[in-house]
């Protein structure tokens, strides 16, 4: 049982400020997210959870109470790291069982056996509880690591990285394998990743961090249907969000969006309209994600903006094509067996009403068409 | 512009006083203007390919010709190959516009020439403003582009590229791999990329070589290696997310009907049709489906399986669903707004042209 608060939380190294003035409220048994790029202060908000960091300024909180000057063993926290750190010449029930017979936890053997049983039957390695580390594959490595960190009942997990450095085809499985036990975890989480994949999949919210603030906080939903600012929308997805400068043409009752130089076919939509109206805005920025965006060889609709194929390239299941038009690259999903060659002409389709808007002066979100969302709920 | 040829290539070195085969008795070629990459996992002797060929390692035993010269006794300077490799070793003191003349200049090239060339492939690689910055005021993408820059101002026969985006972060890495497609288009020049990348592989090659301990396991174009895998590490080395592969049973039914058991698991379907023929009762086999290949459907197809979600994942783009198969997962990717909970019913369909069968002794397709 634990809910976490940060107030104004401030940190800093010398001439460095690693956070800047963060406020996140975690929920009793959240599996909450944190997410940015390398240098965005991750590593520093964990630290000053677990109490390894202390803030210059602000408070942070552990179930009501100010923790800011209690040490770090004292918090009931437990780590999870990137590297496993298991003793190689233990087995995986001592390695499980090793904080429970440290001076500080240490437990009868009849209770130990009891709760490594407990936890190894959670993780799914029960049957491995004879073997040496090396005799495992990295994803039960991963597995023994949790469950030594598991076996204190910790009030709150805090992992940093812990698929990273798996290569891309491991990490799918693993993150998978993570889901399924994360189900059974049953504690607060909080888990740090600069993988956007990772933050989608796990997180019951996630809160993206850059150069030390908070950019958003959210849930995965949010996060990639109403991105707060530019700097979110193009950290979730991948290939990455087309984001275009587009002015306001006003003819008669009508709005249009003025698209790589075409004025006459990009209605604004209703919704996005007043929103427009009432910030007084004469140019926007508009994103489409590649999958809103549609292809032709033919100029098929008036609609339709002309284009060259700048690049083609295949990835299996499907391809990312790049596409020149009024001087910008404009990348968009297609079949793998295309006949894409450079230089072909192409005529592209922009989805506006998936189409997300930003203010072009504060690159902060203002609106969005589509009532799309709830993909992610539950 | 040039053809180049690899015959019968051997490279055997002692570490250790151990000797190791690094590469073995190697085909193959490549056309002129072709861009090929040498994929594999780290060890499997790529690289030591790709410094025979630029000349910085010795041969063992075979021949390489480049242009219809052999050039195994050529000093890396006459063998007329650009090198850009993974670490920049650009020279700190000099300006870009020095590093990428250095070559230029070294063959006495009038300096006018040298102004032309260096801005002109400068335009190409969008490094015009950086010309007069010094090596260390850039970024980790714009060195690559000055090394790419400067081994391709000599205009090489052979272009050779050792990892060149590996050191780059995840966006940088992709707008590069971008750049350095359409950049190949526009030299044309016979290129080799090294990688232990799939995607960059798939994404920049007009055919990937793929090679495990030293020996090539195909060499095809990048939908023949994805759709037509020759064998089992091909199949699972090429994809992301990775093909799912399982051993299965073959036995018939008391209707006739030919099926899979996988292997520890209750899960049975039907033989596909093309393989009917060939697949004999009792035997295992490995069975391969990728992800984007089942389809979920209503239960009342036939040659469905019938099981439960284990793990449901929206990545925005795309769901990934789970079944939990013994100690392994079964993973399938739609891009269809599905949504399931753990534990829900799910009907899966293996679509029968896509299904990939291997020999579980010697892992070669059948």
């Amino acid at each position: 049982m634990a809910d976490i608060a940060l107030k104004q939380v401030t940190k800093k190294y010398k001439q460095h400020t690693a956070l800047n003035g963060v406020s996140i409220d975690i929920k009793d048994k959240e599996f909450f997210v944190i997410f940015g790029p390398a240098g965005a202060g991750k590593t520093t908000l964990l630290n000053v959870i677990a109490g390894i960091a202390v803030p210059e300024e602000g408070v942070v909180t552990m179930n009501g109470k100010v923790v800011n000057s209690i040490e770090p063993e004292d918090r009931n926290v437990a780590m999870v790291f990137e590297n496993y750190a298991l003793y190689p010449h233990m087995s995986v029930f001592d390695n499980i069982a090793s904080p429970l017979r440290s001076p500080r936890y240490r437990q009868p053997e009849s209770k130990i056996k009891e709760e490594v049983h407990r936890v190894a039957k959670i993780l799914r390695i029960d049957w491995l509880l004879q073997r040496l580390p090396s005799e495992l594959s990295n994803g039960q490595r991963q597995r023994v690591s949790l469950g030594r960190a598991l076996v204190r009942s910790p009030e709150v997990f805090l992992m940093d990285e812990p698929l990273t450095h798996l290569d891309a085809k491991l990490r799918h499985q693993m993150r998978a394998e993570f889901k399924e036990m994360q189900a059974n975890l049953n504690t607060t989480t909080i888990y740090v990743t600069h993988d956007y994949l990772e933050a989608l999949s796990l997180g019951d919210r996630i809160a993206v961090l850059n150069e030390g603030r908070i950019e958003q906080i959210g849930t995965p939903d949010d996060i990639y249907y109403r991105p707060a600012t530019e700097f979110v929308a193009e950290a979730f997805g991948e290939p990455e969000i087309n984001l275009l400068t587009a002015g306001i043409v006003r003819k008669g009752g009508e709005w249009y969006l003025n698209l790589l130089g075409d004025s006459d076919h990009f209605t604004v939509p209703r919704q996005v309209k007043s929103v427009i109206e009432e910030l007084q805005l004469e140019t926007v920025r508009v994103g489409f994600r590649p999958k809103d965006i549609k292809y032709s060889f033919t100029d098929d609709s008036a609609s339709m903006l002309r284009a060259a194929v700048y690049s083609f390239e295949p990835l299996g299941s499907k391809a990312i094509l790049t596409a020149h038009a009024g001087g910008q690259l404009i990348r968009l999903i297609a079949p793998a067996d295309l006949e894409a060659r450079p230089d072909r002409p192409i005529y592209l389709k922009f989805n506006v009403d998936e189409a997300i808007f930003f203010d072009e002066r504060t690159r902060r979100f203002i609106a969005r068409a589509g009532e799309k969302g709830g993909r992610f709920v539950g | 512009m040039a053809e180049l040829v690899i015959r019968n290539l051997n490279k055997t070195y002692t570490k250790q006083k151990e000797s190791i085969h690094a590469v073995k008795s190697l085909n193959l070629t490549a056309k002129d203007g072709e861009f090929i990459a040498f994929l594999g996992p780290s060890g499997c002797g790529k690289s030591t390919t790709l410094r025979m060929i630029a000349g910085l390692e010795t041969i063992t035993s075979g021949e390489i010709e480049i242009g219809g010269t052999v050039v195994n006794r050529l000093h890396p300077s006459k063998r007329n190959v650009g090198l850009a490799f993974e670490n920049y070793a650009l020279y700190p003191p000099l300006t870009v516009y020095e590093n990428i003349a250095f070559n230029l200049r070294a063959r006495n090239m009038p300096e006018p020439e040298i102004k032309r060339e260096v801005d002109k492939i400068a335009e190409l690689l969008q490094i015009t403003p950086l010309l007069q910055m010094k090596p260390s005021a850039l970024s980790g993408g714009q060195k690559q582009r000055v090394n790419i820059a400067r081994a391709i101002v000599r205009k090489p026969a052979v272009l050779l590229l050792d990892e060149p985006l590996s050191h780059l972060d995840g966006k940088m890495r992709q707008s590069m791999r971008t750049e350095l497609k359409r950049l190949h288009t526009e030299i044309r020049s016979t290129s080799i990329i090294v990688t232990h990348d799939q995607s960059e592989a798939m994404a920049l090659a007009d055919r990937i070589a793929i090679i495990n301990e030293g020996v090539l396991q195909q060499y095809g174009t990048p939908l023949e290696v994805y759709n037509h895998p020759a064998n089992e590490f091909v199949a699972g080395f090429i994809g992301e997310p990775p093909m799912n592969l399982f051993t299965v049973t073959a036995f018939t039914e008391k209707t006739g009907r030919k099926m899979f058991r996988i292997d520890g698991s209750p899960i049975e379907f039907a033989v596909p049709d093309a393989y009917r023929d060939r697949v004999i009762d009792g035997k295992p086999y490995r069975f391969g489906i990728r992800p984007g290949d089942i389809h979920i459907v209503a239960g009342s197809e036939p040659h469905t399986l019938r099981t439960r979600v284990t793990i449901f994942e929206n990545l925005g783009e795309e769901c990934r669903i789970h079944i939990r198969i013994n100690d392994a997962l079964l993973s399938l990717v739609t891009g269809e707004n599905v949504f399931f909970q753990p534990g829900d019913p799910i009907c899966l369909l293996f679509r029968e042209d896509r299904i990939h069968l291997f020999d579980s002794q010697n892992g070669n397709r059948i």
